[in-house]
């Protein structure tokens, strides 16, 4: 006897993601789920994030890793908002370890949450946290096949950030063809080609959180980072 | 590896539904290809994980679905195998428009137990 069910095999997943959603609405967070491959620069872009704009919003950081607490280590440098979340085995977060992390985490004291997914440009995608908007990371090292050969994660950002520009004239990276390939998935998606290393175009990005976290409601229009933003 | 994760989701998917889980002989899981879905890898975690559990007689049965794209030229949406695909319009640039279902379509019930099943009382 066959029996129609059809219901998201997430599901479970999704409603504890709502919750999460919820419960940072109710403190006022704007959230990220940042997402990329290992190596692409999601921890430098971290921590330059906090070097440049802790004087001017509170951010709080829930980091994924299979192992160890170097990211959080590294970044407690600049907070003390910070959890690390250890998957073991697990190639992603999921909404249940976020939870965990935001019981940790003082809500009413952030402005922006960042949440570094686990390395990897695959899995983290099909899992809603909670979060606002999920940011897509590449890198020039990666060659420009990469949008076309993960394309889940490039239908699913509101924004892609093309990271170590600064190795384009050592690396065999067609500009257009990844251009091509990302509107050709999403062409919707804004995209900031940036350099963590040397800092290039890194203020469209501390632009875009800016705008991101105070620019939403009318009344923090008019608040002095929206300002110092320009 | 997503997999596992996705077979983890789904038993908890499958232990909410009006049955013991015993009585299910195959469950149905379609899927599209932006979810990236290996479906040996898929394969292999059901049965790594319904080992030795309520389960363990069930078979998972993985529908994999197309692309769907969108021409913007005659706005027509399309199903294919390739996600490069022109359209027949000549458009050689359409637009992803679907593709991430990842669905829990049905579940088949042993027919022994399907007579003692919850759905067969009628009171």
């Amino acid at each position: 006897m066959k029996i129609a069910v059809v219901e998201n095999v997430l599901k479970l997943n999704d409603e504890l993601a709502q919750q999460n959603r919820q419960l940072l609405k109710d403190a006022g967070v704007f959230s990220i789920d940042l997402m990329g491959s290992p190596g692409c620069g999601k921890t430098s872009l971290i921590e330059r994030t906090l070097q440049h704009l802790r004087r001017h919003m509170k951010i709080g950081i829930l980091v994924g890793d299979l192992t160890t607490q170097r990211d959080a280590q590294r970044m407690a440098e600049y907070t003390d908002q910070i959890v690390q979340i250890n998957t073991g085995k697990g190639c992603h977060l999921d909404a249940n370890q976020v939870r965990q992390g935001l019981d940790q985490l003082d809500l009413k004291n952030i402005d922006c949450l960042i949440i570094e997914n686990v390395g990897n440009l695959i899995c983290p995608v099909g899992f809603d946290l909670g979060q606002d908007v999920k940011v897509g990371m590449f890198s020039i090292a990666e060659g420009d096949d990469k949008a076309a050969k993960h394309p889940y994660i490039v239908h699913e950002s509101s924004l892609l950030l093309l990271n170590k520009m600064d190795l384009l004239p050592y690396v065999n990276f067609s500009i257009p063809n990844f251009l091509e390939d990302i509107n050709q998935l999403n062409s919707n998606v804004e995209l900031i080609d940036i350099s963590v290393s040397n800092r290039y175009q890194m203020h469209r990005w501390f632009e875009w959180i800016c705008k991101q976290t105070f620019g939403r409601s009318e009344q923090n229009n008019e608040s002095p980072v929206m300002n110092w933003c320009g | 590896m997503h997999e596992f994760s996705i077979v983890d989701s789904l038993i908890k998917l499958i232990d909410r539904q009006p049955f013991d889980s015993h009585e299910i002989k195959s469950v149905v899981v379609s899927a599209g290809p932006m979810r990236g879905i290996d479906e040996n890898c898929l394969q292999w975690a059901w049965k790594e994980t319904i080992h030795d559990t309520m389960l363990e007689k069930a078979t998972l049965i993985f529908k994999p679905l197309p692309w769907v794209l969108h021409c913007k030229q005659c706005d027509k949406k399309f199903e294919t195998e390739d996600f490069g695909a022109p359209c027949q319009c000549g458009n050689p640039n359409p637009t992803l428009s679907g593709g991430d279902e990842l669905t829990l379509e049905s579940l088949e019930i042993f027919e022994d137990q399907y007579d003692n099943s919850i759905l067969n009382k009628t009171d």
